[in-house]
């Protein structure tokens, strides 16, 4: 009598394949995740840098506004029109208030260009 | 027929190969044949180059104080999409636009993406709306960055600053001048963008920096400027000339100290002024100099030893016919040396002087004095004068051009040609730029003294010296130019207007004063000019009109400049009493 056996053949499971398989799937899985977060810090890190960018150039508008303004305020023009309205007052400095160092240079102490002059007037 | 499972799978794997193959094909048609198709298309959609805009370059003094300089501003626009409620938002805006609220609520009320709302409307305004908008959480409005020009002294010195076009260019003065350091150079940015607008930072390309503009340092002074600018305001209104001009010098380097021009116009109202207001007539126009121009025949004849200090010239009375008309002065003088010539200002003696130099070596004085010729100062528009060589002469020429008829020279040359004599003979390029610097203040360019020629030797420019400081004396014609406690050099000069259609206007004066201090070791040289005063005739001269003027911008230099004072006021006020004649 010949025996057989009624178990349908069936391929083994061969385990080590499959955990280089699952691990392969892991490590690009792993690999994509770490990728597109990467690119998502990206971005945020771009929303940040347009930001800054940002203040930066309204900072730097302020600030080149305020010059504006303080060179407007401290014109020539905008301090006659203080004086003019008594806001502010100017009081000449008289000669006997002013006390002098050195006297001032004359061009003969330079040697570069000599002026006319007639040195026997000089009193 | 039953297909077995190896021939299923077979027919299976096939149909997707072709499948795949279809789609790889596709894909690569869609990738490598039609790429620069798709690649254009999606620079167009999604890819612009920006430009990132340089700013413009200060215009300083010589001592730093802002003339010109930018002001930030917005323009501000609407996007009609992202407006919810037009009122609300109109209500907010309003009072920093400084509009009507009905008016702003119609121009909200709109689909448009793109609707221009107001121009140049103040960054610190600006930055207020935002927040403003940002509180009450209301949006549609946006920003556009811009810049204004801003004067900060109005109309001082308007003629040598400028003013800019509508394109941000240089239209005159050293706006335009210096325009290639001033502009700068505009970067720019490669970037690509989403589809609702906003900058995808990590996409950015090729990038360039913006150069900023350079600052122009100036050789003028503010204080000296606002001296001179009063006086001549002072004198407008006094004597209601049509024009009327002064620049200040410094004779040893050439630096243009005061510049000032009236009428005057305000460079940030350009709309407002007309352009004769507008012109710097202390280089574009040019007149006859009158007696002014007499440095040039007696310096000329003294430094070719034509002449000393001890020859006599016969004045002739007064009256000198010569080429068939008779040259007059204004009181008759017999035997006079080339000093006394000058303290009179003598016409015929001036003639006489140049009779003897001849034509041709006259003609060479006129030249080397810088006349008819541009002095290349840094200002656009400067023309070179009149001056005819002496093939051009009719015979009367000679006797006319040193007394500063048929000739026709602009103030800035005659200032120039006063400080060759003040600095001991050197005529000297004006410069009114001093140097260049970038925005962190290296200096990166200096524009230093040029002397251009040796005009006459030191011992005739000493020469000249004395005589133009008697002409500021009781026996002068320039006793009002005086300054209490200092030497003044000077020439008086009187013109009468040249007529567009020929000859000379009855009754209109050109006068003139332009002078030097102190005497001995000059500071400063200055040209007053005024043109057609209204007032009578026989008032209208250069030592009674422009001699005053001078007088006192001087007085106000030496005290800021800290001159120390050589002679007595006493000695001078005793001096002013005498009897002066005035031609």
């Amino acid at each position: 009598m010949n025996i057989t056996t009624s178990r349908k053949p069936s391929n083994r499971l061969q385990i080590s394949k499959v955990l280089v398989t699952l691990i392969t799937l892991i490590i690009v899985g792993v690999a994509a995740v770490f990728y597109v977060s990467l690119k998502i810090e990206q971005h945020a890190l771009g929303e940040h840098v347009l930001e800054s960018e940002r203040v930066v150039r309204e900072l730097r508008s302020q600030n080149q506004d305020l010059t504006s303004r303080i060179a407007s305020l401290s014109s020539r023009v905008a301090l006659r029109s203080r004086i003019d309205s008594g806001f502010v007052a100017l009081i000449p400095v008289q000669n006997t208030a002013i006390a002098r160092l050195s006297p001032p240079a004359v061009a003969t102490a330079d040697g570069v260009l000599r002026t006319a002059a007639n040195q026997s007037v000089i009193q | 027929m039953r297909w077995n499972a190896r021939t299923r799978i077979t027919i299976a794997g096939a149909a997707l190969g072709i499948v795949f193959t279809a789609f790889s094909f596709r894909l690569v048609h869609l990738s490598v044949a039609r790429h620069d198709e798709f690649a254009r298309l999606a620079a167009q959609k999604n890819s612009i180059r920006q430009t990132i805009h340089a700013r413009r370059g200060l215009i300083v003094d010589r001592n730093g104080e802002v003339l010109a300089e930018n002001a930030p501003i917005r323009t501000v626009v609407a996007d009609g999409s992202h407006i919810e409620n037009p009122r609300r938002l109109a209500e907010v805006a309003a009072p920093y636009l400084q509009m009507d609220v009905d008016e702003l609520t119609e121009k909200f009320s709109t689909e448009r993406k793109y609707l221009v709302i107001r121009h140049g409307v103040p960054a610190g305004q600006a930055i207020e709306m935002q927040k403003a908008l940002q509180a009450g959480r209301l949006r549609g409005l946006y920003y556009e960055h811009d810049f204004r020009r801003v004067h900060p002294n109005g109309t001082m010195l308007a003629h040598v600053l400028g003013f800019l076009d509508h394109t941000r260019g240089g239209v005159q003065g050293v706006e335009l001048s210096m325009q290639e350091f001033l502009r700068g150079e505009d970067g720019f940015r490669h970037i690509e963008r989403d589809r609702t607008g906003r900058e995808l930072v990590v996409y950015r390309g090729q990038e360039r920096a913006p150069r900023d503009g350079m600052n122009v340092h100036l050789t003028i002074d503010m204080h000296l400027q606002a001296i001179v600018e009063e006086e001549l305001d002072a004198a407008v209104a006094d004597l209601k000339p049509h024009t009327a001009v002064a620049i200040l010098m410094d004779p040893k380097s050439g630096d243009i100290l005061a510049m000032a021009n009236r009428p005057a116009f305000h460079p940030d109202a350009i709309a407002d002024a007309d352009p004769g207001q507008m012109k710097n007539r202390a280089i574009t126009d040019m007149l006859e100099p009158g007696s002014t121009f007499k440095i040039v025949p007696i310096g000329g004849a003294l430094n070719e030893g034509i002449v000393t200090t001890e020859t006599k010239i016969n004045c002739e009375g007064g009256s000198f016919a010569y080429g068939g008309k008779t040259l007059r002065d204004h009181h008759g003088y017999g035997l006079m040396t080339p000093h006394e010539i000058m303290v009179k200002s003598s016409n015929i003696g001036c003639a006489k002087l140049a009779l003897k130099m001849g034509d041709n070596l006259f003609y060479e004085y006129v030249k080397r004095y810088g006349f008819g010729e541009r002095t290349g100062i840094e200002l656009p528009g400067e023309i070179s004068g009149m001056v005819n060589p002496p093939a051009r002469w009719d015979k009367l020429t000679i006797t006319r051009m040193p007394m500063g008829h048929a000739v026709a020279v602009t103030p800035l040359q005659m200032v120039m040609a006063m400080g060759a004599v003040a600095n001991g003979g050197k005529l000297m390029a004006p410069h009114i730029v001093k140097a260049i610097s970038d925005s962190d203040g290296n200096v990166l360019r200096e524009f230093p003294p040029t002397v251009v020629r040796e005009v006459i030797n030191p011992e005739t420019a000493s020469l000249l010296n004395e005589a133009l400081t008697e002409v500021v004396s009781p026996r002068g014609t320039a006793i009002l130019a005086k300054v209490d406690g200092f030497r003044v050099a000077g020439k008086t000069g009187t013109a009468q207007k040249v007529d567009p259609n020929g000859g000379y206007t009855p009754g209109k004066y050109v006068v003139s004063f332009v002078g030097y201090m102190p005497a001995e070791d000059p500071a400063f040289v200055a040209i007053v000019m005024i043109d057609d005063a209204s007032i009578a005739a026989s008032v209208n001269y250069g030592g009674l009109v422009a001699a005053p003027i001078f007088s006192r911008i001087a007085d106000r230099a030496a005290r800021y400049l800290d001159l120390q004072p050589v002679m007595r006021a006493e000695a001078v006020a005793h001096a002013s009493n005498t009897q002066t004649t005035i031609p």
